[in-house]
C-alpha cells in the first residue's frame, strides 16, 4: 500500500514538473523522457483545434539511435536508386562517415524544409489558428508554414519551394488533415539521405486524442522515387506544454555547420 | 517487497532513460574513433553551437609540448536538457574530458562526460 502511495506521488510529481515545463521562464529545450511519458491524453479535446505550444519529445529528434522510429521506408525505383545513391547522410541504413557527409541541412545549413522538418529534428512547436489558416511555428531553425484552410486548392504546376505549398481541413472534430506539393528536390525527406522529387505529395494527419495529446501521421507519396506511399512518422504523439512556454533557439546557422566540417569533421579522415 | 523493487526499477529505468545522453549526433559507425582515453587540460574555448558544441583545450603531454585538441558534443538543445550550458566552461578552466579520439591521429575526438576542477561531472 504504501509502495503504491509513494509511486502515485512521484508521478504526480513528474506530471505536475511537466505541466509547469517552460512557465514563465526563457528558452525551453524541450521535455526529458520521463516528463514526456507522464502527460496522458487528458480530457476531451476542443473541437477543430490545435492551438498550443506541443513537444514532439525524443522521437521528434529521430537522430542516432532513434533513427528507426516510425518509418517504414518503401523500396525504391530505378531513379530512386540513382538519386540515393548521391547522398552521404549521418543516420539511418545510408550512414557515411563523417568526413563523407554531404547532408544539406547538416554541412551546408540548407533549410529542412518540408517535409524534413517533421522527420528530423522536430523540436517543440507552436500552433496557432487564424480566420482562414493554421500556422505552424516550428523552434527548429524558427522556421514557420502556413497550411491554408480557406478552401483552396494546391497549385497545379507550382514553382518548387522549400517548404512546398500547404492546405488543410478538418476531416472531424479532431482530425486536422494536411496536403502538401511542390517540394524542390534539393532538400530530404529525414537525415537518413532519404531523396524525394518534385512530383513528392505528402499527406500529414493530425489526431487530437485528448486535450494533451495531438497523434501524428506522416505519408510520403513520390512514384517516381518510391515503389509505393509510405510512413514517415505513425502516430507519433506531440504532447502539449502550457501555452506561455518560449522555446529555446534551436538554429543550425551555416556557418556553425561548416565551422564543425572543417574543425572537426574534416580531421576524422583516414587514409 | 517486490512490489517495492519493481517500483524502485521502473523509477529508476525513467530516470536512466530521460538522462541518457543522446550520445553522439552522429552514429558512431560514421565517426571512426579507436576506444575511449581521458584527456586533461586548459580550456581556451567553449564553442556553443549546432549541430555540435565544441571544446577547445591545450593538453600538455609527458614531454611538456601542448597539444590543441578540438572535441565535439551535441547541439545546444540536447545539452541544455542534460544541464550542460553556454556558460559551463571558460578559458583557463582546468577540466579532465573522457573521449572517443579519431582514428586519424589528429587531436579530435567526441566527448563522452567531462569532469570540472570541482568533481562535477557532465555527460
Amino acid at each position: 500500500m504504501r509502495t503504491r502511495v509513494m509511486a502515485t506521488l512521484i508521478v504526480a510529481a513528474v506530471a505536475a514538473c511537466a505541466s509547469e515545463a517552460g512557465a514563465q521562464s526563457w528558452s525551453f529545450p524541450g521535455l526529458a523522457n520521463a516528463e514526456f511519458n507522464a502527460i496522458t491524453p487528458g480530457g476531451p479535446p476542443p473541437p477543430r483545434d490545435l492551438t498550443g505550444a506541443w513537444d514532439p519529445g525524443q522521437a521528434g529528434i529521430a537522430g542516432g539511435e532513434n533513427y528507426f522510429s516510425g518509418r517504414t521506408v518503401a523500396p525504391f525505383t530505378a531513379r530512386g536508386k540513382e538519386m540515393v545513391a548521391r547522398n552521404q547522410p549521418g543516420h539511418g541504413p545510408f550512414s557515411a562517415k563523417v568526413f563523407e557527409g554531404n547532408d544539406p541541412l547538416t554541412t551546408r545549413g540548407d533549410p529542412s524544409g518540408f517535409p524534413r522538418i517533421v522527420n528530423y529534428e522536430f523540436r517543440p512547436i507552436r500552433i496557432v489558428h487564424t480566420p482562414n489558416a493554421v500556422l505552424m511555428l516550428y523552434s527548429f531553425n524558427q522556421t514557420w508554414r502556413i497550411i491554408w484552410t480557406d478552401g483552396r486548392k494546391p497549385p497545379e504546376d507550382p514553382d518548387p519551394r522549400w517548404f512546398g505549398y500547404s492546405v488543410g481541413r478538418w476531416e472531424n472534430d479532431t482530425t486536422f488533415i494536411v496536403d502538401t506539393v511542390g517540394m524542390t528536390d534539393r532538400t530530404w525527406v529525414d537525415s537518413g539521405g532519404f531523396p524525394h522529387s518534385e512530383g513528392l505529395r505528402v499527406q500529414e494527419r493530425y489526431q487530437r486524442t485528448g486535450v494533451n495529446v495531438i497523434e501524428l501521421t506522416v505519408t510520403i507519396d513520390d512514384p517516381e522515387i518510391y515503389t509505393k506511399p509510405w510512413i514517415s512518422r505513425d502516430r507519433m504523439p506531440l504532447k502539449r506544454l502550457p501555452d506561455n512556454t518560449d522555446f529555446l533557439e534551436q538554429v543550425y546557422a551555416a556557418s556553425e555547420v561548416t565551422g564543425y566540417k572543417e574543425d572537426i569533421a574534416a580531421k576524422t579522415k583516414t587514409q | 517487497m517486490s512490489k517495492r523493487i519493481l517500483a524502485a526499477a521502473v523509477i529508476a529505468a525513467a530516470l536512466l532513460l530521460s538522462r541518457a545522453p543522446a550520445l553522439a549526433h552522429h552514429g558512431a559507425a560514421t565517426f571512426d574513433t579507436v576506444g575511449e582515453i581521458t584527456i586533461k587540460g586548459t580550456v581556451t574555448e567553449w564553442v556553443w553551437s549546432n549541430p555540435h558544441s565544441i571544446l577547445r583545450l591545450d593538453v600538455k603531454g609527458d614531454d611538456g609540448t601542448v597539444k590543441k585538441w578540438s572535441v565535439a558534443t551535441a547541439n545546444i538543445a540536447d545539452l541544455s536538457k542534460r544541464g550542460w550550458s553556454r556558460r559551463l566552461f571558460k578559458p583557463g578552466d582546468e577540466v579532465t574530458v573522457l573521449i572517443q579520439p579519431a582514428k586519424s591521429g589528429e587531436p579530435v575526438g567526441m566527448i563522452r562526460n567531462v569532469t570540472l576542477a570541482d568533481g562535477k561531472k557532465f555527460q
